[in-house]
């Protein structure tokens, strides 16, 4: 039950600035804007979607110098924005500039 | 030592345990008065104890019975009036005697060791020394020189004096006084007089000379007195002249109290510089141990004329009292909250009855009990409705709809268009916010998950810079956590805004301003708060971020805009009291804001810009707001129309304080009294420092049976097994609960 993986790539379109927790983690967010072309019920479509990513530790302190139009591949899990909110966040371990 | 007549041979002596009763003890070879202080054999321990009575029998079986082991002949016995004071106060505030007494006293004398405060000399050559030739002493001996030659010069050294010409100078004086060229003599450092000051004193205005003729026509009798004068109206000038005229055609002494020992300085110097003919001690517990048993002896001995002092100097013996003043009566802090539980004001009040002499109760936001008494006739009632700087206007108030604004981390933009005017025009704004700390909570969103603290039930302060975790109540002070307990997120939000977050948003938006922030974190350091005040008076200063630190007393001519940050949850208390101490707070704070020829204004934001609250702050009427919080207190039946105590009882374990106090209500039940008995319930704070909390409310129409009750139950309650295992207190006339 604890599967929870998404790998994606995509742009950068918007980048906060880094800040950090009360006890001094870095976190970073950004939205990844992801193109693609997928199967679906064995037919072609077109997949597009901006994806809000978070970073926090070490792969936040790495991502800093990103900057728009970038182009990442990332990987890592989905959690709620917070308990009042059902958007999803794609928090990631794994993050390549491409 | 003198034999003792033998029927006048015991001893009855009180001590500070907890015991509501007298111990007999052997005179034994001592000669002892009444009023001295012994050290007595207690178990296995010395106690300190003070003789209450002597007299020639006891209960205790001769055998049995102890002797005094010391007694310290040397000190001025306790007189008295103190005494019965004392006696009257653990009598109604139901406090064992002996504790009472012994509380009351400077630490020192609560010591085994005789009471001795460092004694000061003033030095100075003898007939012997002024013959004696510089040459005489070895030119080696550099320090012993430097000494002689000063006091050739000077006649007369003191030891600060002495201290800037060398550390090492007792050494060499000792070799000089063993010599006989120098003499010395012993000086009270506490007492420092000049010559009554010729400086015209200011003018006052008609409101102030009403006032102060009114009070000296009756000034040989007790009457109590309400000076009510909005802010800046000139109270303290009005006490100074009373204390001046009353000081020079009697001889006598003043009684000064005042809420906050970071006002005593100030004041002291204010009372120094305009009544130097009168000798003054402040009495607080910022003093140091030896500074503070001097001052008292001073007051006991009379030699100090006026004594300012915080709440517990209203216990200080003063033989010659002729006048109390107790400034901003209304205050809380007036009221002790632990061991005995009294209330300064309305310990003043029975001292000035007792001794026969009026009291000044000043205030711009009397207590609701005193303005009852004072609309009722018992008090007499004086107001100034001027400020005393005949140019100075009230502040302008105005309420910002905080639900309506578009806000920016807690300030809205007409607030922050309010100080960046000011900072322009080169004026100082306050922002008054009473939360100390980064932030009050610390949220985690994924959860909702808030630090807690373990020991109590309330939440742990962020203390951001620090990277702590504070618990306000009991000091519990913990690492920020690197992530959510609970639900392992480490992305946490600190919540809420308090004075560093404040300070932080401030900076970020007005980044030329000098920013300065006044809270018990930043003013820990000693003299920190004096050295802030002066860089505010200095000008240095653009933006003031203050809790209620900064709401009393101070005076800065050049501020302008006070702009008050979430007050709201003081709206909501369960606590009768909160809309009168809120009201009197932001009364308070209001009147910083232009004191001096300029203008001031006061900009509140709140969710409810038309409670009743605001809009009677808004016109200042503190009648108004007052006579409507009367009436509803009579309709609801608090104080001033219901009198109350309340029982506290914590323990670990909930269920033994529970029962205490339901015994307690049984019993209290049982005396069928006048007297209104509720449940056991909780308080707010149902943990403190790990301790359960529990309570027991009592309400009567008139004190008297109450006082009753109280009486009958009370020393029950000590006998109680139960009661052993706790800890309890009784609270008569509680402020909050």
């Amino acid at each position: 039950m604890s599967l929870n993986t998404l790998e994606l790539i995509g742009e950068v379109v918007q980048i906060e600035t880094l800040r950090y927790t009360p006890a001094g983690i870095p976190l970073l967010s950004f939205t990844l804007r992801h193109m693609s072309e997928q199967v679906e019920a064995g037919m072609q479509r077109k997949v597009e979607c901006n994806v809000p990513v978070m970073a926090i530790g070490q792969i936040a302190e790495k991502a800093k110098h990103i900057q728009s139009g970038a182009n990442l591949r990332v990987s890592g899990f989905i959690a709620q924005r917070s308990l009042k909110s059902t958007q999803l966040v794609l928090h990631i371990n794994i993050l390549e500039i491409i | 030592m003198t034999a003792q007549s033998p029927q006048q041979n015991i001893l009855k002596i009180a001590l500070d345990v907890p015991m509501d009763r007298l111990f007999d003890y052997l005179a034994g070879d001592f000669h002892v008065e009444v009023g001295q202080r012994v050290v007595v054999p207690f178990g296995s321990r010395k106690r300190v104890g003070v003789v209450i009575e002597k007299c020639n029998s006891t209960d205790i079986p001769s055998g049995k019975l102890k002797a005094v082991l010391s007694a310290f002949n040397d000190e001025y016995p306790l007189d008295a009036d103190t005494f019965s004071l004392l006696r009257f106060c653990a009598d109604y505030y139901q406090y064992p005697y002996g504790q009472a007494l012994l509380s009351a006293l400077p630490t020192r004398l609560r010591q085994t060791e005789p009471a001795v405060s460092r004694k000061q000399y003033v030095y100075a050559l003898t007939a012997t020394g002024l013959k004696v030739a510089l040459d005489e002493i070895p030119a080696r001996q550099v320090v012993q020189r430097r000494i002689f030659s000063a006091l050739s010069e000077q006649h007369e050294c003191d030891e600060s004096e002495l201290n800037a010409l060398s550390a090492t100078w007792r050494k060499s004086m000792q070799l000089f006084i063993e010599k006989s060229w120098v003499s010395r003599r012993e000086i009270l450092a506490g007492l420092q007089q000049a010559s009554a000051s010729s400086a015209a004193l200011p003018a006052l205005n008609d409101e102030q000379v009403n006032a102060l003729d009114a009070m000296l026509k009756e000034a040989d009798i007790f009457k109590p007195w309400l000076l009510h004068g909005i802010t800046g109206s000139g109270k303290t000038e009005v006490y100074m002249q009373l204390i001046q005229r009353i000081l020079t055609d009697h001889h006598g002494q003043v009684l000064v109290l005042v809420p906050e020992i970071n006002l005593t300085p100030q004041l002291e110097s204010r009372f120094r510089s305009r009544l130097p003919e009168f000798p003054l001690v402040s009495l607080h517990s910022n003093l140091g141990e030896s500074e503070r048993l001097q001052n008292w002896q001073l007051a006991q001995s009379g030699a100090a004329r006026i004594v300012i002092g915080t709440r517990l100097s209203v216990f200080t013996p003063l033989p010659q009292l002729r006048l109390i003043i107790v400034d901003e009566e209304h205050d809380g802090s007036y009221k002790q909250q632990d061991g005995m539980r009294y209330h300064a004001r309305d310990i003043a009040l029975v001292r000035a009855q007792r001794a026969k002499v009026p009291i000044v109760l000043g205030s711009a936001t009397p207590a609701l009990e005193t303005w009852h008494n004072a609309t009722t006739g018992r008090y007499g009632h004086l107001t100034l409705t001027n400020r005393a700087v005949a140019q100075s206007r009230l502040p302008d108030i105005r309420c910002i709809d905080v639900s309506r604004s578009e806000m920016q981390d807690g300030l809205s933009p007409i607030l922050i268009t309010a100080m960046r005017e000011r900072l322009v025009k080169g004026e100082q704004s306050l922002l008054f916010i009473n939360r100390r700390g980064y932030s009050p909570v610390l949220l985690c969103n994924a959860c909702h998950w808030i630090a807690p603290c373990m020991r109590c039930s309330s939440r742990l302060v962020v203390h951001l810079r620090q990277g702590r975790l504070r618990c306000h109540h009991c000091g519990h002070e913990q690492k920020i956590v690197p992530q959510c307990p609970s639900c392992g997120n480490p992305d946490l939000h600190p919540t809420g805004h308090g004075t560093q977050r404040l300070e932080q948003t401030l900076a970020a938006l007005m980044p030329e301003a000098r920013i300065l922030r006044v809270d018990r974190d930043s003013t820990r350091r000693k003299h920190a708060l004096t050295d802030m005040l002066a860089a505010v008076h200095a000008d240095e200063v653009d933006i003031l971020v203050g809790t209620q630190m900064l709401a009393k007393g101070h005076d800065f001519p050049n501020l302008t805009l006070v702009g008050v940050i979430d007050t709201d949850s003081a709206l909501f208390s369960p606590d009768f009291r909160a809309a009168e101490r809120l009201f009197a707070q932001l009364m308070q704070v209001a009147g910083r804001a232009g004191r001096a020829d300029k203008a001031g204004e006061v900009l509140i934001q709140t969710t409810f810009p038309e409670h009743n609250l605001f809009n009677a702050l808004r016109v200042q009427d503190y009648k108004a707001y007052a006579d409507a919080l009367l009436q509803e207190r009579e309709m609801t039946q608090f104080p001033p129309y219901a009198f109350l105590a309340v029982i506290k009882a914590e323990s670990t374990h909930y269920s033994e304080a529970q029962q205490f106090l339901q015994q307690a209500a049984d019993a209290a039940r049982a005396l069928n009294l006048d007297v209104m008995v509720y449940d056991p319930i909780r308080p707010q704070m149902e943990r403190l420092k790990g301790m359960e909390r529990v309570q027991l409310l009592l309400q009567a129409n008139s004190r008297q049976p109450l006082q009753t009750l109280l009486r009958n139950l009370v020393p029950s309650l000590r006998e109680s097994k139960l009661g052993a295992k706790i800890r309890w207190a009784v609270d008569v006339d509680p402020q909050e609960f």
